[in-house]
């Protein structure tokens, strides 16, 4: 499916994308990216967080730099990763889980979060879908999405247009799962793609 | 998996509410609250029957094994 062939959609894609142009910030991934992603969850003290593909807890370390450990519940498909993030942050809630089916119960946490995994989910809506399934009323869901073209053509392409596809693609689906007041940065250095990456934000309505 | 958070779990599959049945528990003090740690255990669907299993304290939630 071609995100603009619906003119609706690519005209509201528009709106959101000339609010936050002068945004881009050409930073690497990082401890400031994931920081970043953090703030764009509007997480605070009390809240109850959830992150989707922790993995080995890179993005969740970031989080309980901001609340404590017991309030983040962090899921991943991978035992293994599991067991790597523990040694890292001990009580922190795991969960072995598919980011496509979240084992949650709806309007649960304040605030999801997924960074560098939705590039792995066979259905990144389904699984964009679940996670504002899951989070509360007025709390947001945010996605860090890698960004590699494949080759340089659409690299060059991609350069040309000076539209990112992925980026639309992601806004399109935070659209589509109902999310609202959606934001997003897009970060790293333009001449070094394989670095590139869109956090997108959204908000439960 | 600690006990409490069984308010918040549901069967990935349905999302029926999930029963829990414990092997093997502990009750660990974090941050001045004790509570309840499942070591071992089982969380079978309410409604569709599927059984998930908690091992070394870590629900395995999964539809499909992978």
């Amino acid at each position: 499916m071609s995100l603009l062939d619906n003119k609706k959609r690519a005209r509201k894609f528009y709106k959101y994308f000339s609010k936050v142009y002068d945004r881009i910030n050409p930073i690497f991934y990082s401890k400031e990216m994931r920081k970043i992603v953090v703030e764009m969850a509007n997480v605070s003290d009390d809240d109850f967080v959830l992150e989707v593909g922790s993995g080995t807890g890179f993005t969740t370390e970031g989080i309980a730099e901001k609340i404590d450990q017991k309030r983040i519940v962090a899921l991943d498909i991978t035992e293994e990763q599991i067991f790597r993030s523990l040694k890292k942050l001990p009580n922190v809630n795991y969960f072995v889980g598919d980011a496509e089916n979240l084992p949650f119960k709806d309007k649960t946490f304040d605030a999801t979060i997924s960074a560098g995994s939705i590039e792995y989910w066979p259905n990144p809506l389904k699984g964009i879908k679940e996670m504002a399934r899951v989070t509360k009323s007025g709390g947001r869901v945010v996605v860090l999405a890698p960004r590699r073209p494949e080759n340089k053509i659409i690299r060059a392409l991609a350069n040309l247009v000076m539209l990112f596809p992925s980026t639309q693609q992601c806004v399109a689906w935070f659209m589509m799962a109902g999310l609202e007041k959606i934001r997003f940065v897009e970060v790293g250095p333009y001449r070094f793609w394989k670095k590139l990456a869109v956090i997108v934000s959204g908000e439960v309505p | 998996m600690r006990k409490k958070l069984l308010d918040i779990i549901c069967c990935p599959k349905c999302r029926g509410d999930l029963e829990l049945t414990a092997e093997e528990t502990k009750r660990e003090e974090i941050k001045g609250v004790e509570e309840e740690i499942i070591i071992t255990g089982k969380l079978v669907c309410k409604n569709c029957g599927k059984i998930y299993p908690i091992k070394d304290e870590i629900p395995y939630l999964l539809v499909e094994e992978v």
